[in-house]
């Protein structure tokens, strides 16, 4: 029996007729309730979207998903249709690619069916260039020791113009969801921890709150100021802006508020590097 | 008649040491050392004019505030005159029974000379005897006083002759005793003749005491001490006018007992284990107050309003406040920031204190009893007086409870209080069920501090059974094996194998620390241990149970962000092995390689902890895995005549013999055994030998337990905390 990987996207509204073919198919439905949030799902309303037919659905943590539950999960496929339910498209975060590899291992079938990640929606969303961006990097509440690669991430990008897209951490089993004031917090602690002299705090940055849902939100400021938004809907990211197009200044200021004197400014600078 | 002195007027006095006198009272108990201690301290304390002025002075003798005092008070100094001379006597506290202790033998050593008191009713006891072997194992010159006279008198009524038999009775046990414990030359030096004065008869309740010389001299029969009873309390208070108490025992004191001069020059060479040639043995033979600094610590009490107070005896140099001393055990400079004396029972400042007295120090927040205190310039060649463990290994758990709930901040903070006095105290909570864990270095070391909180703290508190602590560790190298983490995106190589023995050591005295230099650290473990320098400038972390965590990666990305991590994982690892989630021991652990995740949301430590333990126990299984047991050691002394039964209870208990040797009537065994064995030994020792056994104990060493017993052992620890009875299996660890 197969495994299907199904991606939920942002919202259960962009579950694909793909994915809710393979979940018409399944005799068991696992929801992935810890890489990211998907703010409308619930129980009830998948069951809504699969026309209420009678199945299990369990919600698993990670526990449920890694280490020794793999072997539990390849084993319970052998006899049910397994669907794994997963925020976003189901392996960008790689959190799940032991399952898949194990499966293949085991001769279990499976199959990807993809749906909508960050990943394409951030650029989409802003009008920042897909070919723009550099590597993308979580940014973790910093425990014990402190990541500095994530301050190299991105002025690395930045020195070669590329854009950062910055997820955010989340840590369910605690109820923490990381906010934009408390990330713009946590990146100006790391530069300082990490002997950086460069100024994060004035760069430019993109906040995307939501996005994909009906009340999504999208920011464009000085890093210092998106700090101001930390009540915009979830999940929220963050792009820190390296050099701009001039067509990406312009979906910046009409597409993302980038406020008018940012806007000016950047713009004088443009057109004098054009001269 | 407490006298009021000038702090100068006292330093002074003890500039010229002929004018000083350190010494303890011993009794059995009950025979009258508190009684004593306290009409002493009444008749010949002394006040500075300051604490006079106080309020305070107004209870000064007030009886049950003094007794307080005394318990708390690490030393009372007193003051007398003798053929128109003053003199300053340093009463240092003696633990109230001999309780085998390091703190017991470490009282004796600041001291030079004794009163050993006994009750003229019940006469020499089992722990007069003990006393008496003590001093002489220490060279502690003692003199006797024998108490409670008036007790003859008027309960056993008897006649002036019989007093007087009875009395040279006791002397002449007494003397017996000491002619058999006591080493040429002292033993035909110190016995005690009582026509000299060198014992002291008297009644401590009445506070009038006598010696046959000054009975004579005022003309006191024993004829008249009887009538004076009879006259009741007239009587009695013309004795004490005409024999105070206080002067008999102070005169007899200064006559007799050696000044701390005398007592360098022959106690240095048994107290001390350095180079008797060096400059410093020199400077300390002589007590010299020019000499390097050295000084040892015997008491450290906390003092509400100073903090900690260290109290201790200066055998060399002075002792200045705001002077940078090193402290040899704990490998540590720090600054004094006050000296005191004592006056009477309080501490008052001094610009200095000279070799031969008794100082107490504040600002040194790192001294615990034992230490020795040097001068900077020391700091390399000093041998201390006493070989602390500064990694003290504790090997016998009980959990506490108050009796009353309530009591609760009271016995924290009494806990807390008992484990800077004793290091070798430890004081846990466990965080799951929030009991109190008390851990020390054996059972009768637990029952110790039992005692101290119940009669110093006055805590009842409820015990658990004695649980022992134990270890794991392996008996081979493991190969190289791969730790992966839960979502299978980090990987660790690490292999494991046993620390050699001298590098456990180097470690377990302090030597070699995590928190060192790692240049250092590498070229001590070269020197010493055979490591080769470059993996040993690698180490990334030591943890408290002797275990080592070595990077022997090269190029592995991210490596140095997940370090802190990786480290914890190791340190948790240790904590809890595979066997019985007993702490592990003397292991190696190397780091080969690594492949860490790309994004630091997938290689935290809910990742990296589980990818560094299951390498570390897959390791662990594979190399011999066994049980360390804590041995103690244990040093009896016995009247020949019992020897047999003290060898038949090592063998019994698994111990093996290490050395045995007679010094005189007596034999000295030195035995290993489990503690497993030796919750019932101090009965045991004392059923075989009539009581008269002498014995210490300390913390041995940690020693494999037998193959034969090591699954029943292991099964039963992991029953105990909850665990499935089999230990896990090497592929447990390894996952899909
Ligand atoms: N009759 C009498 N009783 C005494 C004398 N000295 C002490 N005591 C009593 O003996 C008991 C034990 O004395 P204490 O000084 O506490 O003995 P310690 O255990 O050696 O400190 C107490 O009740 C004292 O009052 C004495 O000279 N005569």
């Amino acid at each position: 029996m197969p495994i299907y990987f199904i991606g939920i996207g942002p919202s259960l509204k962009y579950l694909s007729l793909k994915a809710l073919e393979a979940l018409s198919k399944a005799d068991l439905i696992i929801v992935d309730s810890y890489t990211s949030i998907v703010p409308d799902f619930s129980v009830e309303g998948l069951r809504k979207a699969i026309g209420y037919r009678s199945v299990e659905i369990f919600t698993a943590s990670r526990e449920g998903l890694e280490g020794e539950s793999i072997n539990k999960l390849i084993e319970v496929a052998g006899e049910k249709n397994v669907a794994l339910l997963i925020p976003g498209d189901p392996f960008i975060a790689t959190t799940h690619d032991a399952i898949r590899i194990e499966a293949i291992k085991a001769g279990v079938r499976i199959e990807v069916i993809h749906g909508v990640s960050i990943y394409s929606m951030a650029p989409s969303a802003t009008g920042l260039q897909a070919y723009k961006f550099g590597k993308m990097v979580t940014l973790v509440y910093p425990r014990g020791s402190m990541p500095c690669s994530i301050i190299d991430v991105i002025y690395d990008n930045y020195s070669r113009g590329l854009h950062t897209l910055l997820l955010f951490d989340l840590k369910p089993e605690e109820g923490l969801v990381m906010r934009i004031s408390e990330a713009v917090d946590v990146l100006l602690a790391l530069e300082k921890h990490c002997n950086d002299t460069r100024n994060l705090g004035g760069m430019i940055g993109v906040l995307v709150a939501g996005l994909g849902t009906p009340n999504q939100f999208i920011k464009a400021d000085l890093l210092e100021k998106l700090k101001d938004y930390s009540n915009a809907p979830l999940p929220q990211s963050l792009i820190i802006v390296s050099k701009l197009h001039p067509m990406e200044l312009e979906a910046l200021y009409y597409q993302c508020s980038l406020p008018k004197d940012l806007y000016d400014y950047l713009s004088n600078q443009l057109r004098r590097f054009i001269k | 008649m407490v006298r009021y002195k000038r702090v100068t007027d006292i330093l002074r006095i003890m500039k010229n040491l002929e004018q000083v006198r350190n010494i303890g009272i011993t009794a059995h108990v009950d025979h009258g050392k508190t009684t004593l201690s306290d009409s002493l301290l009444a008749a010949a304390g002394i006040i500075s004019e300051k604490v006079a002025g106080e309020a305070l002075a107004l209870d000064y003798l007030d009886v049950e505030q003094r007794r307080q005092m005394t318990v708390k008070t690490a030393n009372v100094s007193l003051y007398h005159e003798y053929r128109g001379k003053p003199y300053v006597i340093n009463l240092i506290d003696t633990p109230g029974h001999v309780d085998f202790s390091s703190k017991t033998t470490r009282a004796y050593r600041a001291i030079d000379g004794a009163i050993v008191v006994v009750d003229a009713v019940e006469g020499v006891m089992t722990q007069t005897e003990m006393y008496l072997r003590l001093l002489m194992e220490e060279l502690v010159r003692p003199v006797l006083y024998i108490n409670k006279i008036d007790r003859l008198i008027k309960e056993l009524r008897l006649t002036p002759a019989e007093i007087q038999q009875r009395l040279v009775g006791i002397m002449k046990e007494f003397n017996s005793l000491l002619s058999t414990y006591a080493e040429e030359p002292y033993r035909s030096r110190w016995l005690l003749d009582p026509a000299k004065g060198q014992v002291v008869f008297g009644s401590a309740k009445d506070r009038w005491g006598l010696t046959v010389p000054l009975a004579q001299d005022r003309g006191i029969k024993f004829s008249d001490i009887v009538a004076a009873y009879e006259r009741g309390r007239e009587g009695i208070a013309e004795l004490q006018k005409l024999a105070p108490l206080h002067e008999a025992i102070l005169d007899t004191v200064i006559k007799y007992l050696p000044n701390p001069k005398e007592a360098q020059r022959y106690r240095i060479l048994k107290l001390w284990h350095g180079d008797l040639s060096s400059d410093v043995a020199r400077a300390m033979i002589e007590a010299d107050p020019n000499g390097p600094l050295v000084m040892v610590i015997n008491d450290i009490k906390f003092d509400p309003h100073a903090g900690l107070v260290a109290t201790g005896r200066i055998y060399s140099g002075s002792v200045k406040p705001g002077e940078e001393v090193w402290l040899v055990n704990t490998r540590f400079s720090e600054r004094v920031l006050q000296v005191s004396l004592y006056m009477g029972l309080y501490r008052e400042l001094a610009d200095e204190i000279i070799a031969g007295n008794i100082a107490a120090l504040l600002g040194l927040s790192k001294a615990r009893a034992g230490e020795t205190i040097v001068s900077l310039k020391l700091k390399d060649s000093m041998v201390p007086f006493e070989k602390m463990r500064i990694l003290t290994e504790p090997v016998v758990t009980v959990s506490i409870e108050p009796k009353t709930p309530s009591d609760l901040p009271r016995l924290i903070d009494s806990l807390h209080k008992m484990s800077i006095e004793d290091p070798s105290l430890l004081i846990k909570i466990n965080e799951e069920t929030g009991e109190y864990l008390l851990s020390g270095l054996g059972t009768l070391h637990i029952e110790i501090a039992l005692t101290l909180l119940k009669e110093f703290y006055g805590l009842d508190v409820n015990v658990s059974q004695p649980l022992i602590v134990y270890r794991e560790s392996i008996r081979e190298g493991s190969d190289v094996f791969e730790g992966k983490s839960p979502n299978k995106h980090n990987k660790v190589y690490i292999h494991v194998e046993p620390l050699d023995q001298r590098t456990i050591d180097l470690i377990a005295q302090g030597v070699v620390t995590e928190d060192m230099d790692p240049r250092d650290r590498a070229k001590i473990l070269r020197d010493e241990a055979g490591w080769d320098y470059d993996e040993a400038r690698r180490i990334w972390a030591i943890d408290e149970n002797i275990d080592v965590f070595v990077d022997l990666t090269s190029g592995v990305q991210y490596l140095r962000e997940v370090r802190d991590t990786l480290i914890q994982g190791f340190r948790l690892s240790m904590k809890e092995g595979p066997l019985a989630a007993e702490p592990v021991r003397g292991v190696k652990v190397v780091l080969h390689d690594a492949v860490i995740h790309e994004d630091p949301a997938h290689r935290g430590p809910g990742q990296l902890f589980p990818a560094t333990r299951n390498a570390i126990y897959i390791g662990l299984l594979t190399s011999k895995p066994t049980l360390l047991e804590p041995l103690i050691k244990i040093d009896v002394r016995v009247p020949s005549e019992f020897i047999s039964g003290v060898t038949a209870i090592v063998a019994k208990k698994r111990g093996r013999v290490i050395d045995m040797s007679y010094q005189g009537p007596i034999v000295r065994t030195v035995a290993e055994l489990p503690v497993a064995e030796s919750f019932d030994l101090a009965e045991a020792l004392r059923g075989a030998s009539a009581g008269k056994a002498l014995w210490g104990q300390e913390f041995s060493r940690w020693a494999p337990v037998p193959d034969s017993m090591l699954l029943d052992l292991v099964k039963s620890i992991r029953e105990r905390k909850g665990l499935k009875p089999e230990p896990p299996k090497p592929s447990d660890f390894i996952g899909p």
